[in-house]
This record gives C-alpha cells, structure tokens and sequence, in this order.
C-alpha cells in the first residue's frame, strides 16, 4: 500500500483481498448507478452512529471496518436510552439495526432529531422489511446501502400511533399479502384453500384530507401498503403510489361471491406490471388520514405483529423521516410526485349488497343491487313493454312462419325467426323472476301473451283462408315435442341472456336462436286451431310451452351465475320455474321414450321381408307417425313382380298379423327391373 | 319452501306409482300332473343338438312350471339316438301312457316321414320340431311342424338370391339319399328358374365319392356367382375346404340348422365358412320379444355354453304344446290337445309371431343369417 511518503510498500494478501473488494464494489456500483438513470456513483456518509441491541451486536465489527472510510459509532441501545439527548443531538447519519419494536423507536428518534437513517435488517427475520425497502441480501450491501449518503425522504405512518413501517392489515387479505415472487402455482392453491371460509366484513371508512368522506362497505379484509417493493398489493397500485406521496394507500378485498373470488385470484396472478387498472373485487383508497371501524374489533397487524385492533386511525406523516432504501426503490420514487386524494370503491359492496354482507360466508354466485346494473335493468323494463313495433314483427314474423310452413321451406322460416321479437320480453321475464321484480314480471308476461295470441290468430286465420291443407314435414317436426326440444331451448334462453348481459355481442344472433324455438311451434299452433285439429294444436302447443319454459328457466339461471341475483334473494322465482321445469319434463321424457321406440321401430323395418303369394317384397324407409289418433306406417315396397290388389291385401295381412292391427299402411310401391 | 318440496314430492310419487309394472298372478299347484313326451338324440352323433335342445325344453319349463290350471308338467324323456327304429319305438312306448298328453318330436325329416303311417294310429299329438318336409303333415292329423317347411324355404332362398343379390348364376349342390336336402334343392332350383335366374349345373353329391376340387374348378370357370347347398353340414365343411385349396371363395348359402351344427360339431372348421349365408328359424341378433327376453335370462343363468336353434326350438316348441294342452278341460284329452296344437294363432315366440294351422303347417318368419367373424349374423327377415 501506498505510505504517507507516498512510496508503495509491498501489499500484504489481506490488503490484496480487501483491494479487489473495493474494486470490485466500485465496479458493481458504477455499472449499477450507470444504469438506473445514469445516477453517479454515491458518496458515504463521513462518520456515522451505529446503534445497535444485543441481537445487532455482531454487526459492528464489519461496520468499522467498512471500505468507504466512514468512521462508525457504535452505540448500545441501553446506553442511547440513557442519553439519547446527547448522544443524538449532533447525529447526521444513524445505522440502526435490531427488533422491529426498536427499529420503529429509532424512528420516533429520527423525527425529533432529524438525522438520516440507515437499516440493517435482521437476516431471515426481517426478511420482508428488507424487501419491502428494495435492502440487498447480504451484509456487505447492506453495509453499503446503510452508509450511502443519499438518505431518501419518506413518509411515516402512524396507525393508532404506531409506526407503520412497510404494511398494515385487517382480516383476511387473499393473496395480495404475498411477495411477487413467490411461486404463483403455490399462492393460487394457498388462494383456492380460503375459498370456504371468505367472509365479508362491515366496513366503515371515514377518509379525511380536502374533503371528509365516509363509506360504508364489507371486504374479507384490508390493507394499507407503504413501502410497496416486492408484495402483490403493490401490483395492483404501485403506479399510482409512492412512499413520499403524502398518502396513505388502502387497498380492500371484497369478492361478492366463489366466482368472483377464483377470477380475482387468476387475475391478481396473472396481470402484467403495464395494467394500470383496479381489478375486480378491489377497492382503492387514497387519503392522508383514514380511520377503520368495523362492527366486531378487528386484530390489526401492523409490519407483521398483532399490534393493535379496530377502530384503526391512521395518518401520515410526510416527509418526515430520510432512510437509506434500496437502490430499485431510490431509483424510481426520487421522481414521484405529489398525488390527489382517490377513491375507487366502485367494485367494493354498497347499499342493499351490504345486507348480504352481514359477517356470512360468500355465496356461489355474486349478486347485485339494482343500481350496479342500472342500464340493464332500465332496458329490461323497456323491453317488457308492449309497443308497436313489438306488434308488427310479430304478425310479420308468423305470417311468414306460416307461409314457410305450408311451403315446407326451412329457409322461409327461418326468415320468420330473424323478425321475431320475442326474446326481450322472455329474458325480461327472466330477470323479473330472478329478483322478484313485480312489474318486471307482469309486463313481460303480459307482452308474451299478446305476442302469443297474435301468433296463434295469424296463423289461425292464415290456415282458414287456404284451402289447402297439407302435413309438411316441417310441420311434422314440430308435432312431436321431446327432450331434446328442451335442451334446445335451454341453450337458446342461456345465449339469450348471456348476450344481453354483453352489449359487444351482437343482440340478433340470440334472437334467432330464441325465435328457432318459439315462432315455428306457434304457427304449427295455430294452424292446428285453424284447422280445428285439438291434437294438433295440442303437440305443437306442448313443444311452445316447453321451449318457452325452456328458455326462461335458463335465462334466469343464466342471469344468476352471470351475478345478477338480488342482494336479498328470493328464492320463489326460481322455485316457481324449476317447478314448470320438471312438469314440463315428465310429458317430455315419455315423448322422447316413445321417439325412442318408433326410430327403432323404424329402424328395424330396413331389414323386414315378405313373401306374398310367391312374390319377394323389400320393405326400404319405413316411417311411423301419428295422426288423429292412429299410427301410420308409411313405407317404400321394392319388388320385381307386378303386385295385384290380392298381393296388397295379403301383405297388409302379414304386417297386421305380426305387428300390429291398428297400423294404416302407405305403401309406395318401386319395381325393380 | 315447504310447500314446493311437497308438491315435487307429491308429483314424483304419482310419476313412479303410474310406472309401476302389474304384478304377475301367481299360480298354486294343483297336486296333479301332466306328462309331456320328448324323444330326442341323447345319444349317438347327434346326441349334442339333443342335448342342446333339451336345455330349451328345460328352460320353457322354467317359464311355465305350471298349466294355468296349477298341474304341473312332467317331462318323459326317450332316446332315439338318431335313428327312425328307435324313434318309432320311443313313439309307441309314449303312446301306449294314457297321462302323456302330447309329444315333442327332435328328429330329421327322414325319420319324421317314417312316423307318418303310424301318427294316426296312436293318435298322439306330435310336434315336430326340426324336421322340414312339406310331406310330414300330409296325410295325418296328428303330425304338426314347429319349423317352416322347404318348400317355402327353398322359395326365400331362391328370391333372396335372385332379387336382391340380384345373382342370376347359381350352382346347386344336394345329397340324393336325403328326402329333406332332395326336395329343397329342387325348391329351390324351380323358384329361382321362374323367375328368371339361371342353375349353371345341380351337383349331387355322394359323400366321400365326389371329387369336389374339379367340381368346383368347372363351377369357377363357368362364373358362378353363387353356390345353393342343400346338403349336410359335414359335406358343407368339404365343400368350402375344397374351395379354399382352389383359391376360390364363392358366396354359399346353406339352409336351417347348418349353423347350428356347425357351432356345436364343427367349430373348429368356422373359419372356412366364413361369409357363409343360410336360413333358419333364428337370429342371435334380433330384437327380444318379452317370451324370449324371459328365456335369455334362464338361458344364462342355466348355461352359459352355446345357445343354437335347436335350444331356441325346444324351448318354443314346448310353450307351444303347453299353450295347446293349456286350453283343453281335459289336459289328457289328446284329441283336443291336438285341435288346440293346429289351431295355435298369434302365438308370441322368441322372435316373433307364430301360428300353426289346421294343416298342421306352422307360419313363422324365416331367418338369413351370415356367418361374420366367426359368429352368425343377421341379414334380413322374410315374413
């Protein structure tokens, strides 16, 4: 090394060792400080207090011997408490190192002598103080980091008169109390474990600042983030927030429901760093004093130790302390900037959800009050009203139902489902039976009706005027309602409401899909009134009313998992539906067995032959139907010999003999060369 | 909430009570007896299809123990070992019992004529239950076939062929010394003539003595498209062996009970009859009937070996008679059992309807089947 006469002596190996550490640190530090914003390499404080309890003792030695030339001090804390005055009244710079409750002391010495604070946490212990504060790892960083002499300003919190440090909590915060990284597979499981035992809490918030503001609301928990660095609840506001903002950043957890807990959990794992957004199920307040009541006491956890319970009043003070943070930290937050007061609660329970919110475990389904979702329940209102245009698309709608019919054109009919108009009045009464809404339901029950009776007079008077009266086979198909008619029209009711729900999705596609199960049937209906046929109108009037019950049944469930329910649910709507439901099912399921029968039937006639007075027959595209009470087999004859009325008669025999005597057969008879 | 439970409970009760099934009456035991004779081959070469049909009698008399009266059903078995002299003598044995009221009859066409001058004499009604030729109820009254004769098998087989295999070249194979194989082959070659097909040559066949292998090269060379074997299963296997050593694989088409036998004499040779057709009485894979549905069940539970047409007509075969004895006042009034027998109409069998008329002819669907991986399969239904 070099003497004071400036010759250089021979190092030793320790010098050696000591040398290559510097450079080393001169190194790191200026590619680290050239980096974050081309910051210059730091100065260290000159001399600096190190005071220090029986666990930090160790740490003195490394600290005198320090490579940046800062003289230290060590002081024992008892000692401090004995002359604090004295000992800190010309104190630039202090290390503090040592338990929570110590370091939080300290603190409280920071602001009244207004020295500069440099931390050493106690390693694995305070382990998340040292990544709240962005701190290094290992002793040498911290070392440097503490004797830097570019002490940051900061806020301090004081939370019913205790230092806040990094964090403050209440109840039970899902997820967000973890640091960002750990294992993301680990925490969604730890998230999914907490899904039965959720509760939302009452909450009363008064923020006070500019303006006062009150609110009252339930979450499963809250919590108030300083030092941010390094906890998923910074995630989801460190663009808004800052540890020398003059703010307290609150942060509440209040999923309405099983559902909305799971997609706030694979939401909070897995947004980006860039998404400025509050999530769901996320409240967001930013004041300088907030005081927490809740209707219970509440443990309060302050940086990790049961410290205090609700009512909670908490305030900042700005700027009132400067500390060594780490270089992430120091790097972004020198340019923060002051914020404004803010407050999102938009996701957070209000008003009638509150009721629900009575200290109970969180439903399935979310629900919600009327004025969460008032666009769509004022254009569910409209919907059910009877106007004029609801009256024109309907005759047009069935009159070309009709004419569809009787020309056995699917593609006319289906003409007719893209005018119908009847999917708003049916998801309208869904909803209505949903919540109970009173006139929700009369009006759309009211506007089905009409739209019902108009339908079934079209087509009625339509049938009347033409003579002609054919069986089409759409008409056929629609005559013989089964269970599978149901699953249409379930599907089509949960694609109606799921589409109104989401103004994006275009509003038609669900109309038609609606009107596939509706129009058709009634026009078949009203034919079969028309015609003065009971049975007709009967069968086809069946399958309406299943796709109808269909339809609603499926909306309003629809409506409930998409979280409409009422925050005080009644659960007769529901009752009453599914009660139609499995009526409707019974006469349903039997038409479906005897479908079932008549196919197999049907289906093994392709392999039936018959010897008619010496003539070889093949029976090809057997078809069973019904028709005033008489079953008619219908059916193609392939044969080489000229048949005679005889042959006929006698085949006729054989089929009574062996299937069935009512049978009425239609034979089209194919000779084969 | 109450309330809407109670109904929905309510409601699915009176669902479940209307689907309730009728109980079936229960039938209490006279004390009396009714006999039932059954002369079958319990020993000889074709003891197996006797034994196999006896497990059909066995099974009917699982179903009906009892007559409707509660008499309950004794079966008198007599071996024939296959032959008309022991057939004819296990026939006057049962005749000569006052309290047998009827007879089922397992035997080939050939022995069944051989009863026919003496069915009169002991005026026992007899149900036939394999034999086929149309001349077995001829000339008697008291000879009644549970099998369709071949004059109407030959007939289907023939349209079959002509019609929808749309075949119009056939070769017919057929043994002399047997009446039943006789006459089917010329069933059949009459049918299939009128109605335009065309048989390239009628083989008759002697067994062991024909050179099959330069039968069927001249067969192959004409282009025959489809070979007619009215002959025994034994001579069937020669045929399709001697086929396969000439690299040819004609369609075939045998006739009722082929399979069967087949099944229980010749499994290990399936392989060579591969897509092998033939009528018969049965098909393992039609829909059940509630009567053969009841059998299946006993059938399995019984014996899970193989099940052929000679179960399937013993098992019908006995209901039948036990539907005719069923009728009479008398159960051992052979006259009325026999009326009854020939007056059978609608009678649900196991696969279908069966009416047997006052000729003594018995009107019944027959079956096409094809052999398919090694299993018969089933082709069409010609009523």
């Amino acid at each position: 090394m070099f003497t004071s006469e400036g010759h250089m002596d021979k190092i030793t190996d320790c010098e050696q060792q000591l040398l290559e550490k510097i450079i080393k640190r001169i190194d790191n530090n200026k590619n680290h400080y050239l980096t974050e914003g081309n910051l210059p390499m730091p100065d260290y404080v000159k001399s600096a207090l190190f005071v220090y309890t029986e666990e930090s003792s160790s740490f003195i030695e490394p600290l005198q011997q320090n490579p940046y030339g800062t003289t230290i001090n060590p002081v024992a804390y008892e000692a401090l408490q004995k002359d604090a005055v004295n000992i800190l009244h010309e104190a630039s710079h202090v290390v503090i190192s040592g338990s929570m409750t110590f370091l939080k002391e300290m603190v409280h010495f920071a602001i009244e002598y207004r020295f500069s604070l440099g931390l050493i946490p106690l390693l694995p212990e305070q382990k998340n103080l040292a990544r709240s504060l962005s701190l290094p790892d290992d002793l040498e960083g911290l070392i440097d980091t503490a004797l830097r002499q570019d002490a940051q300003e900061s806020d301090i919190i004081f939370c019913n008169d205790n230092i806040l440090f990094f964090k403050a909590s209440i109840g039970r915060i899902p997820l967000i109390d973890n640091p960002v990284r750990t294992n993301r597979l680990w925490m969604f499981w730890k998230g999914l474990r907490n899904l039965w035992t959720l509760r939302l809490l009452p909450f009363t918030i008064t923020a006070s600042g500019e303006k006062k503001t009150v609110i009252k609301t339930a979450a499963c928990g809250c919590m108030i983030v300083q030092y941010h660095k390094g906890s998923l609840a910074s995630r989801l506001i460190f663009h808004d927030s800052s540890f020398i903002d003059g703010m307290i950043s609150l942060v509440l957890v209040a999923p309405f429901s099983m559902i909305d807990y799971f997609r706030f959990l694979v939401n909070t794992l897995t947004r980006s760093e860039d998404d400025t957004t509050i999530p769901e199920s996320t409240g967001y307040i930013k004041y300088p004093e907030i005081t927490i009541e809740t209707e219970e006491p509440l443990q309060v956890e302050i940086d990790g130790e049961q410290t205090t319970t609700t009512p909670l009043h908490c305030r900042v003070l700005p700027g009132a302390i400067r500390i060594n943070l780490g270089v992430e930290v120091a790097g972004n937050d020198i340019k923060a900037k002051k914020v404004k007061e803010r407050i999102n609660i938009k996701a957070l329970p209000a008003g009638k959800e509150l009721l629900k919110a009575k200290n109970a475990k969180i439903p399935l389904f979310t629900y919600a009050s009327e004025e969460r979702f008032k666009d769509l329940f004022t254009a569910l209102r409209d919907d059910a009203r009877i106007g004029v245009i609801f009256i024109v698309l309907m005759l047009l709608s069935t009159i070309l139902a009709t004419t569809g019919l009787y020309l056995n054109s699917a593609s006319v009919i289906i003409g007719a489902m893209v005018l119908a108009p009847l999917m708003a009045p049916i998801v309208s009464l869904a909803m209505g039976l949903l919540r109970q809404d009173e006139y929700l339901i009369q009006r759309s029950i009211g506007t089905i009706g009409l739209g019902i009776f108009l339908a079934l007079m079209t087509a009625a008077v339509m049938t009347q005027l033409l003579s002609y009266k054919p069986v089409t086979g759409e008409m056929e198909a629609r005559l013989s309602p089964t269970v599978l008619d149901l699953i249409v029209a379930i599907t089509a009711g949960a694609a109606g409401a799921y589409t109104k729900s989401y103004r994006e999705i275009l509003q038609s596609l669900a109309g038609v899909a609606i009107a596939v199960a509706l129009v058709p049937p009634l026009a078949v209906a009203g034919i079969g009134i028309g015609r003065l046929d009971p049975e007709f109108f009967g069968q086809a009037f069946l399958l309406f009313s299943t796709n109808l019950v269909g339809i609603t049944v499926a909306a309003t469930l629809t409506f409930r998992v998409l979280g409409y329910s009422p925050a005080v649910k009644s659960k007769r709507g529901i009752s009453i539906v599914l009660l139609l439901l499995v009526m409707i099912t019974v006469p349903l399921y039997l038409s479906y067995n005897r479908i079932v029968k008549t196919r197999g039937f049907e289906q093994s006639w392709q392999d039936e032959r018959f010897l008619v007075h010496g003539k070889y027959l093949i029976i090809k595209n057997a078809h069973l139907s019904e028709y005033s009470n008489k079953d008619i087999l219908s059916m193609d004859v392939l044969a080489r010999d000229q048949l005679t009325r005889s042959d006929l008669a006698e085949l006729k025999r054989k089929i009574s003999y062996n299937f069935s005597e009512e049978l009425v057969i239609r034979a089209n008879v194919i000779y084969i060369p | 909430m109450k309330k809407f439970l109670i109904i929905v409970l309510l409601f699915s009760f009176i669902i479940l009570a209307s689907s309730c099934k009728k109980k079936e009456v229960r039938i209490l035991p006279s004390g009396n007896t009714v006999k039932i004779g059954i002369i079958a081959p319990m020993s000889g070469p074709e003891q197996t299809s006797g034994e196999n049909a006896m497990l059909g009698i066995r099974t009917a008399l699982q179903i009906q123990p009892y007559l409707n009266n509660g008499d309950k059903v004794e079966l008198i078995v007599e071996d024939n070992g296959g032959t008309t002299e022991q057939t004819l003598s296990a026939l006057t044995k049962l005749s000569g019992q006052e309290d047998i009221a009827g007879v089922l009859l397992m035997a080939k066409s050939n022995t069944v004529l051989a009863t026919v001058p003496v069915a009169d004499q002991h005026k026992m009604p007899i149900l036939a239950l394999i034999a086929t030729h149309p001349d077995i109820t001829k000339n008697n009254r008291f000879i009644a076939q549970l099998g369709f004769d071949d004059n109407y098998q030959g007939k289907v087989a023939a349209l079959y062929v002509r019609d929808e295999m749309l075949f119009d070249r056939v070769a017919v194979f057929s043994e002399p010394e047997n009446a039943h194989f006789a006459y089917l082959a010329n069933a059949f070659i009459q049918e299939y003539t009128f109605v335009g097909g065309k048989i390239i040559e009628h083989v008759i066949v002697e067994p062991e003595k024909t050179e099959l292998g330069k039968i069927l090269e001249r067969l192959r060379g004409k282009n025959v498209q489809l070979l007619y074997l009215a002959v025994s299963p034994k001579m069937v296997i020669r045929l399709a062996r001697a086929a396969a050593e000439i690299g040819w694989k004609p369609k075939m088409m045998g006739s009722d009970g082929l399979m069967a036998h087949i099944v229980l004499q010749h499994r290990d040779d399936i392989k060579l009859v591969e897509g092998m057709m033939a009528t018969d009485f049965y098909s393992s894979s039609q829909p059940k009937t509630k009567y053969s549905r009841k059998a299946w069940n006993f059938f399995k539970k019984n014996s899970p070996g193989q099940l052929t047409t000679y179960t399937a007509l013993g098992c019908e075969g006995t209901s039948i008679l036990l539907h005719a004895v069923d009728r009479c006042e008398n159960k051992k009034d052979r006259e009325c059992v026999n009326r009854m027998l020939r007056d059978t109409q609608k009678f649900d069998g196991l696969l279908g309807k069966i009416a047997i008329h006052d000729n003594g002819k018995a009107e019944r669907p027959i079956f096409l089947n094809i052999i398919k991986n090694q299993a018969m399969k089933f082709l069409v239904k010609v009523h």
